[in-house]
């Protein structure tokens, strides 16, 4: 099982045309493409954790990989990306199943999840992350910094739509939702 | 551009709910959809099956609903609840992927938000999106499907039925109809 995680993380950061920014991003990238492919949630198991969905086997994959040791490397400001090993098994994997429908069409999805997610700060992500999903808000230690936080919550939400990440109307939802 | 018998086209709802009850001519719908293939997705689907006038396309084979579950999931974050709903994230995520897949379809999305949203994260489909109302336009000048007088008409009902669309685009796609 590690190895198909690994394998998923080298797809990942393959698919991007720059580095992960943070830690944080990959795990919440891979989050996000569960609630695209159910079928992955099991192989991932992102449970309720200090900062958001936390999936331990991702985080063991990246810190400790078992089947291939020289894939990733984290940058000092924190970004997160494939080494030209890593680029020689993306390459590889790419070669390897370039006929089957289901790896282009994870490819297809990391590219999207990258495209857009790659553009929040971590903030924003974790923001994002916990209004949409507030299942997994227990056990949070900065729920309440990002979203109770009346002024904190204006502010995250007045920034995606500047940036133009969100609609208005997601952001009239943000700043009037309501919060436990 | 020509019409061919693998013109598919993706809408979201309001597409569909503005000839069934904005305008209150499915038959114009039926008259469009005859010379397309419309990829329905289940959100979309669900939607319009609300309207009563849906019996009047509910069996047409023009009209192929696509069994794909957990489409949009990755836009949720970014989108209102009434969006989603409306089936735009199932409809920009689709179009996402025949692009991806080298297989680039037209989509017709409507609200000036989610529109925005393509345009700045995803600038690469603009080229495929289009508007209900542009859309008639071009059942004349591209596909001739539609008369010259009948979508001047039918873009004129539009503009005074509940139907949301700015008088400029009334304005640019009736000049358009005029001058072919």
């Amino acid at each position: 099982m590690p190895k198909i995680v690994e394998e998923y993380i080298v797809s990942l950061l393959g698919s991007g045309e720059k580095s992960c920014p943070t830690i944080w991003h990959l795990q919440k990238e891979l989050f996000i493409f569960t609630k695209m492919n159910p079928k992955a949630k099991q192989l991932f198991n992102f449970v309720k954790h200090y900062e958001g969905p936390f999936s331990q086997v991702v985080q063991d994959s990246l810190k400790d990989p078992m089947y291939y040791e020289d894939a990733f490397d984290t940058k000092q400001n924190g970004e997160i990306c494939l080494t030209d090993e890593g680029k020689k098994i993306f390459s590889d994997l790419r070669n390897r199943y370039i006929h089957d429908e289901k790896f282009i069409q994870l490819l297809h999805s990391f590219k999207l999840i990258r495209d857009i997610y790659d553009k929040l700060t971590k903030e924003e992500l974790l923001f994002l992350i916990y209004v949409t999903y507030p299942e997994y808000i227990e056990f949070s230690n900065i729920y309440d910094r990002l979203v109770k936080d009346q002024e904190k919550r204006m502010r995250l939400s007045r920034n995606l739509l500047k940036k133009g990440l969100i609609t208005e109307d997601r952001y009239k939802e943000l700043i009037e939702c309501v919060v436990e | 551009m020509s019409l061919n018998e693998t013109n598919v086209m993706l809408a979201d709802s309001s597409f569909y709910i503005c000839f069934l009850e904005d305008i209150g001519q499915p038959e114009v719908l039926t008259k469009i959809l005859d010379n397309f293939r419309f990829l329905i997705t289940p959100i979309v689907y669900k939607e319009v099956s609300k309207s009563v006038n849906f019996k009047h396309i509910e069996s047409n084979p023009k009209i192929v609903l696509l069994p794909e579950e957990n489409l949009g999931e990755a836009l949720r974050p970014f989108f209102s609840k009434e969006e989603i709903e409306k089936g735009e994230t199932e409809v920009i995520e689709l179009a996402y992927q025949f692009y991806a897949d080298d297989d680039p379809k037209m989509f017709i999305l409507d609200e000036k938000e989610p529109r925005l949203f393509v345009l700045r994260n995803l600038p690469y489909l603009a080229k495929l999106m289009i508007g209900t109302v542009g859309f008639v336009g071009e059942c004349y000048y591209e596909y001739a499907i539609l008369e010259k007088s009948e979508a001047s008409a039918i873009v004129l009902v539009i503009s005074i039925s509940k139907f949301r669309v700015s008088a400029e685009v009334i304005s640019e796609v009736l000049s358009k109809i005029e001058s072919r």
